[in-house]
């Protein structure tokens, strides 16, 4: 029987092997306690943000987050299909045209889908017609937008105009993130909010979410 | 006064800043302008970083519009020509959007870090250039494509001396960093090239001794050979140049405070020890935010350390290391987006603030890379500014 | 590939190493094995760098 609140302090505490021992003994059960252990794992992941707030963790720690959360969701797959939805709803991230990192916008996707969304990755160097497009067909109203050049600022500009320009920018809730972001930068771009740590960006689509 | 006094006047308007013993005569203005000054000058990324000709016409055009006290970076900072040589396409140039990007690409697997440490010459020699040029993968690699590319580095050494000389004699240019002045920590190789960020922030948690142990291997031919020149040089600072040694950080980047007192610090340690026994001053560029680990430089000797902070508050660095001089705080995004009188009133509030008693030389607080990072009219006012400026 | 008839791999350690630096036109005298070798090798480790 596995303890799923042990389960989510070695998921806080980054242990991969105790982890993955009781993500494997879930499924070795029949996987029928799949979704609870995929609760304790993103709760556990929320401890990972707070020890990244209080300055215990690092980058480097975030993204060996994701990487256990990767594999976790990949143990729990097979019991995991059909259950549930993302309960806060679907969004888009991506990093902006021009710009290739995707680092930092993997580690904030793994932590909003911990914490309830469906997250459509566009991936990087993403043109803005392609975020407006998407976000149009897929009736999606909340975006984040990454990078790390400098010129992303410009990107992320472009975006929020193109948004504009089809007439959903009333409609859509856009948030930027990343190295160059600031309080400036947002006001420059016309973003709705802006974050430089994941939970920031977590809590404000996630009240986005809710206020829809 | 000639180009020869000009060279000796700035180098010492650079010492006396760093150094932090006297007021100098004004406040330095170095340039830390990448590829945006290839931009400004008219041609495309792909004509000045392939042709050494166009970069040189670049760098004195830089120097000839903005008259600085010194330049970082005469086109060096990308070689494309070397890689390119054996078909390497590291690089991707856009010339319509005026950028560079770095396609990021590990060499070595998690499960290779054994083998990385047991002889890292042979680990590059076959797997890391089988990884980074197909023409070695596949064995269609000839000795001909190799002398093509001994050959563009022997062009691009020859590049350099050629522009640092025209820079010096021609333009009264001094010299930034004294030769064998760099150094380069295991951690930041396995960093940027041999395990890449991801690989790396997995390897620290998974496998915490196989990267001390590949640490290791790597300093023996790349840290320690470099230290022990140091070790030996001459005491006191060289002052043909304006910096003893220069360290450029990227790794810590990722680190929390128990992996860097463990993967980077003995490192940077046993360079910073030595630097102040042998009382030389080094320019210490740390990527992004080095706030949290500032607390480990606080006991250096007073105008050893030369800070160039990025993401970090120029006053904060003040504030917390008052040992250490300031390199940088002027912002991109002001040079780019602000006006020219928010440029002045930055640039007059560092060199009152930070420079009325040394200690401060006025910088961007990064690689300038990209056209909008800066309006040329916004470098200009800057440039004529701090050249006439007495806090 | 392989070099003339001595059918060394250049892109195997040592020998390629060596046969590199045995062949190429470097600004080392060629009875200076090492010095070649070493510059041969930065070029290597250069290049895997970039």
């Amino acid at each position: 029987m596995v303890d799923f609140e042990q389960l989510k302090q070695s998921m806080g505490e980054l242990d991969e092997d105790a982890v993955v021992s009781a993500l494997n003994e879930v499924m070795a059960d029949g996987g029928s306690q799949a979704a609870a252990a995929m609760q304790a794992c993103q709760e556990g992941l929320n401890i990972v943000g707070d020890l990244f707030a209080s300055g215990e963790y690092f980058v480097g720690d975030l993204i060996y987050a994701g990487e256990l959360m990767t594999q976790a969701v990949e143990i729990l797959r097979t019991a995991l299909a059909g259950e549930g939805g993302a309960e806060k709803g679907r969004m888009i991230m991506c990093t902006v045209k021009g710009d290739l990192h995707d680092i930092g916008k993997n580690i904030v996707i793994a932590m909003l889908e911990a914490s309830g969304f469906e997250v459509l990755d566009l991936g990087i160097d993403v043109a803005p017609e392609t975020i407006v497009e998407t976000a149009k067909k897929e009736g999606i109203h909340i975006i984040a937008l990454s990078g790390v050049l400098t010129l992303a600022i410009d990107s992320m500009k472009d975006t929020v105009n193109a948004f504009a320009a089809a007439g959903m920018r009333d409609t859509t809730k856009i948030i930027i993130g990343g190295a160059p972001v600031s309080p400036e930068a947002c006001k420059l771009v016309g973003a709705d909010a802006w974050a430089h740590n994941p939970q920031d960006t977590v809590r404000t689509c996630s009240d986005w979410a809710e206020a829809c | 006064m000639t180009n020869q006094e000009q060279k000796q006047y700035r180098t010492k308007l650079i010492r006396d800043a760093s150094m932090m013993q006297k007021k100098p005569d004004r406040v330095p203005h170095v340039s830390f302008f990448v590829t945006w000054k290839i931009l400004d000058a008219g041609y495309k990324l792909s004509e000045a970083m392939n042709d050494y000709a166009i970069m040189e016409k670049v760098v004195r055009r830089h120097q000839e519009e903005y008259g600085f006290d010194a330049i970082f970076e005469y086109g060096g900072r990308n070689a494309i020509r070397i890689p390119a040589a054996l078909g390497g396409t590291t690089y991707s140039i856009n010339d319509e959007a005026g950028t560079v990007n770095y396609k990021d690409k590990a060499i070595c697997e998690h499960d290779e870090l054994e083998e990385l440490a047991a002889d890292p010459q042979n680990f590059f020699y076959e797997k890391g250039m089988a990884r980074k040029y197909p023409c070695w993968a596949d064995g269609t690699v000839t000795a001909e494509d190799v002398q093509r590319a001994i050959d563009e580095q022997s062009k691009f050494i020859q590049y350099h001396i050629n522009i640092t000389r025209i820079m010096n004699e021609e333009y009264g240019m001094p010299n930034f960093t004294a030769p064998n002045g760099f150094a380069y920590a295991g951690l930041d190789f396995l960093f940027n090239t041999i395990r890449g960020i991801k690989g790396l922030s997995i390897d620290m948690r998974r496998d915490p001794a196989k990267v001390e142990e590949a640490i290791a291997a790597l300093n023996e031919l790349y840290f320690t050979p470099g230290l022990n020149v140091l070790k030996n040089a001459p005491e006191g600072p060289n002052m043909d140049y304006c910096f003893d040694y220069d360290i450029t950080l990227l790794c810590h980047t990722i680190l929390n405070q128990k992996q860097f007192e463990r993967f980077l610090w003995p490192d940077l340690k046993a360079v910073l020890d030595v630097l102040a026994e042998k009382k030389k001053t080094l320019r210490l560029f740390m990527e992004g935010s080095s706030k949290r680990f500032w607390e480990y430089l606080k006991d250096y000797p007073k105008g050893m350390i030369t800070m160039h902070p990025e993401q970090d508050d120029v006053f904060d660095v003040r504030k917390e290391l008052p040992n250490c001089a300031i390199l940088g705080g002027m912002p991109v995004s002001l040079l780019g987006n602000g006006t020219r009188q928010q440029c002045l009133d930055r640039t007059k509030l560092l060199c009152d603030e930070l420079g009325k008693d040394g200690g401060f030389i006025l910088c961007q607080d990064k690689m300038v890379s990209f056209r909008n990072d800066a309006n040329p009219e916004n470098v200009h006012a800057v440039c004529e500014f701090v050249r006439e400026y007495r806090p | 590939m392989e070099m003339e008839d001595k059918k060394v791999d250049i892109t195997k350690y040592p020998e390629g190493l060596k046969a590199l630096a045995a062949q190429l036109d470097l600004p080392i005298p060629p009875e200076e094995t090492e010095k070649r070798e070493a510059m041969v090798m930065g070029l290597i480790s250069s290049l895997v760098r970039q």
